[in-house]
């Protein structure tokens, strides 16, 4: 019942994703990214197996909204025409990077179920830091070519951190779902 | 580790294999269908956005403003009545437009911006237009002075909306060629993830120690036949050259003002053959 609470909450999430704007310049036009953010912070509770099916469907969803198709079509675009074909997002990657950060998470679960939230909540932010980078320099590396331009990263900084700000909110709604529905997160050392 | 977790781990790995492999036409076409499950989550996103964004404004303003658009209602109201006796004359001057339209391109549709993307590293907006509306991938759109705005992309089309790759995207590159003169040629291309924060294009020229002059026109080039923009269409102007080390390169402003982007024409028929090359319009024009 918690799992699918969890699954649902995350549609929901992504949901809520669509409706927030991009912030302004003040805050390097940050976007604030709950959705990552819910995912890390409800896969410290989940065992391994729930875990890695909620990175394939955070993964999947995250793909299908923002992967673009460029060139899939018939038309003899500029590219071609110039010999300048470049490869595009690969579909899937998405996945890769929910899992990966999942199994950072799952990590720190001795630390969560000590109630020391610092540490995961640092975690988060540094999750959300490394998802984006990672997303950004995979594009970079299909592309052929690097460009890293300074405004770039202080707009992924700024929406590590101010994502990172709702975690303990997440952490907290988390713990009152454990409550309303008698889950406890166990700890079975590195088997669990 | 327990062995129910590698079976965990290996299905999870099948699974990401199959995505992988899936071909691009079906992950289109996924795409497309999740799209258009979503799609009414996206409007209802972008219209609050919308309104978000008016409720910022000091509530005298918006009381003024509301007192103003009563007044205008009452008169609108009245002018309704007039309206109506004119529709017939109306409906002659659409003729005349859509005739109009149609001397330049095959077809055209207006279409609304109701979604810009703000969570990805890709520049693209949703238009209210979709498959019901004739709208395939690939078809040009345009701002109302013949301006580039980008291309339809497949995987974003849905029934009723529209997701369009905007010109200052990096993957939305555009044949181009400069002024009146077709032995200048180059690719136009947007940046690599901050489209959506500048809206500055690339000109990369096909031949290297060329002089550009600033405030150079770019047009659309005429690259054979199945292109997907059609040649003469207005691109941007130069800023300035941005000598490289293996090709030059320079800054281009887009004509299509891309920060206050509402109204768009998608072309679906250029009517024209791929060889001519239709007059070439001038910033200002409309079609």
């Amino acid at each position: 019942m918690y799992n699918g609470i969890i699954f649902v909450l995350l549609f929901l999430m992504f949901c809520v994703q669509e409706f927030i704007p991009r912030l302004g310049p003040d805050a390097s036009y940050a976007i604030i990214l709950l959705y990552p953010v819910w995912f890390m912070c409800s896969a410290v509770t989940l065992t391994y197996p729930a875990m890695l099916s909620l990175a394939f469907f955070a993964g999947l969803l995250w793909d299908l909204r923002y992967s673009v198709m460029v060139g899939v079509g018939e038309h003899v675009t500029p590219d071609i025409a110039f010999g300048m074909v470049k490869g595009q997002a690969a579909f899937g990657m998405g996945i890769v990077f929910f899992a990966l950060m999942g199994n950072m998470m799952h990590g720190v679960r001795p630390t969560y179920l000590k109630n020391r939230l610092g540490f995961p909540i640092l975690l988060t932010g540094a999750g959300v830091l490394g998802f984006l980078l990672l997303d950004f320099l995979f594009l970079t590396f299909k592309r052929g070519s690097f460009s890293f331009p300074p405004i770039l990263g202080r707009e992924i900084f700024a929406t590590a951190l101010i994502s990172m700000a709702f975690s303990p909110v997440f952490y907290f709604i988390l713990h009152w779902l454990h409550k309303s529905f008698g889950y406890r997160t166990r700890y079975l050392g590195y088997g669990g | 580790m327990k062995q129910f977790n590698i079976i965990a781990l290996l299905v999870f790995v099948s699974a990401l294999v199959w995505i992988f492999f899936l071909s691009p036409e079906s992950v289109a076409a996924m795409r497309s269908t999740f799209m258009g499950w979503f799609s009414p989550v996206v409007k209802v996103a972008g219209a609050a956005q919308g309104e978000l964004i008016e409720d910022q404004r000091p509530r005298g303003e918006i009381l003024t403003e509301l007192k103003n658009l009563k007044e205008e209602v009452f008169n609108l109201r009245f002018q309704q009545r007039e309206f109506a006796q004119l529709e017939s004359r109306i409906q002659e001057l659409r003729d005349a437009l859509q005739f109009s339209q149609d001397s330049k391109f095959g077809g055209t549709i207006a279409a609304q911006i109701i979604k810009r993307t703000s969570t990805s590293w890709w520049s693209t907006v949703t238009i209210n237009r979709g498959k019901d509306h004739g709208l395939t991938k690939d078809l040009p759109v345009i701002t109302e002075d013949y301006a580039i705005v980008g291309k339809v992309i497949a995987g974003g089309l849905t029934d009723t909306t529209a997701e369009v790759l905007l010109l200052t995207d990096e993957q939305c590159r555009v044949a181009s060629r400069i002024g009146r003169s077709a032995s200048l040629r180059g690719l136009v291309h947007g940046h690599r993830g901050i489209g959506n924060l500048r809206p500055e294009i690339h000109l990369t020229l096909k031949d290297k120690g060329v002089t550009l002059p600033a405030g150079a026109v770019v047009y659309t080039d005429d690259i054979g036949a199945g292109q997907v923009y059609p040649p003469g269409l207005l691109v941007g102007k130069v800023v300035r050259p941005i000598p490289g080390e293996n090709v030059d390169r320079a800054l281009v402003e887009p004509l299509a003002d891309f920060t206050n982007l509402k109204l768009v024409f998608v072309i679906t028929s250029t009517g024209i053959e791929s060889a001519s090359v239709p007059p070439t319009p001038q910033p200002g024009d409309r079609p």
